[in-house]
């Protein structure tokens, strides 16, 4: 069998063209990733709209265990609910936000404890709450480890 | 530099001497015209029930106009970049011209970044058709101003992404309704991506849903400006445009 095509010129540039996308595609995940474990954002809202208190980020950014925030809502609520979730989620590799509609998936929320009565759980491994007050611009004690 | 600036002046000349300029930018008036007359009826028309219904209700022009609005203008531009960018290199190598290009003392990457700036500024005019409505808002309103600003910088981020998709394809063929074709596919599909994966809160999701072009345009929307979605959105342009360098590279030694 003839391996002559391995040498051809455009075989080389190829493989040249391949490897040095390869390397280009790791370097930019490389800086994605790390873009988003170091992620800083500014908020150009006058009242602040979308900012968590200090007390909150000091809060979230020191959790040592991880956390699962669970929303329950109808699938159409879920973007507004996002907007501020999202905030959480952004400041600590830990904290997980699950979102779950219970009509859509009933199983879903029922194992992870969905109560008619409240839309937000907290669960920090050792035992699950709801918030007491929405937490935005609130110390969020309900959020930290314990 | 210099090169590179009369690469983007020759090409943006070359837009308005054609009627794609003009089609784009009437088309997306009158889609942005008529999503501006929507949302701001639906608003009017929210803040009397609220009045009649005794108040209470707070309205924010820029949550429940500006935000949806700029929203739908990303949207519609998903439809409109592939008019702008599907001549680019395509009418070049239909028309015979490209050869003239490669052997003129200017770089690949000259030539690159000359035309997709030149997209780049009659994609800028597009927008700047959408800020005669938003001026409307201001001239009777009193929005705040700093988000409407982030979000433009989002919907610039967002259209360089897709200019550069758009590029890197009108490279890879001679035919332009090919070349808008496939840009319009690939577009349409960076879009769904976030469809299926907004709210799935596994790994390949969130991956998934993080390579979504409309994923990070959301904080832009928000008045948010957030260093991953700046990121993510430098590195696709980068990307895309170094694969349009290496494309056109190929031309020479393909052949």
């Amino acid at each position: 069998m003839s391996h002559e095509w391995l040498k051809t010129r455009q075989t080389k540039y190829t493989a040249y063209v391949a490897v040095y996308i390869v390397v280009i595609l790791a370097v930019l995940t490389a800086v994605n990733f790390l873009a988003n474990r170091y992620d800083k954002s500014w908020d150009a809202t006058a009242n602040k709209e979308f900012s968590l208190a200090d007390q909150t980020i000091k809060v979230v950014k020191g959790l040592n265990r991880d956390i699962h925030i669970t929303y329950f809502d109808d699938t159409s609520r879920f973007p507004q609910a996002r907007d501020l979730l999202d905030r959480y989620s952004a400041l600590s590799p830990r904290l997980h936000v699950d979102y779950v509609d219970p009509v859509k998936k009933p199983q879903q929320a029922k194992s992870a404890g969905f109560r008619r009565d409240v839309n937000i759980l907290v669960n920090s491994g050792l035992r699950t709450e709801e918030p007491r007050a929405s937490a935005k611009k609130r110390s969020p004690e309900r959020l930290s480890a314990r | 530099m210099k090169n590179v600036l009369l690469i983007c002046r020759k090409e943006l000349k070359s837009y308005f001497a054609s009627p794609i300029a003009y089609a784009v930018l009437a088309l997306f008036g009158l889609i942005f015209g008529f999503g501006f007359y929507t949302a701001t009826r639906d608003f009017v028309r929210f803040s009397f029930q609220s009045q009649m219904m005794g108040g209470g209700q707070t309205m924010n022009v820029n949550e429940q106009i500006i935000r949806p609005l700029l929203g739908f203008a990303s949207t519609v531009a998903l439809f409109l970049i592939p008019m702008i960018t599907m001549r680019l290199f395509a009418e070049e190598k239909r028309s015979g011209t490209i050869e003239l290009l490669l052997t003129s003392p200017v770089s690949d990457n000259q030539i690159i970044l000359g035309k997709w700036l030149g997209a780049l500024l009659l994609y800028l005019c597009v927008l700047a058709m959408s800020m005669i409505n938003i001026a409307l808002l201001f001239a009777w309103g009193k929005p705040d101003l700093k988000p409407v600003l982030v979000a433009y910088l989002g919907l610039l981020l967002q259209g360089g992404c897709l200019l550069a998709i758009g590029t890197f394809i009108s490279t890879t063929t001679r035919n332009q309704i090919v070349a808008g074709g496939v840009t319009f596919f690939v577009c349409l599909l960076l879009w769904l991506l976030s469809w299926f994966t907004a709210f799935d809160s596994t790994v390949p999701a969130q991956v998934v849903n993080y390579l979504s072009i409309v994923t990070h345009f959301e904080n832009f929307g928000k008045g948010v400006l957030d260093s991953k979605d700046v990121v993510f959105y430098i590195s696709f342009i980068f990307f895309a445009l170094f694969a349009t360098s290496r494309s056109m590279e190929s031309l020479r030694w393909r052949a």
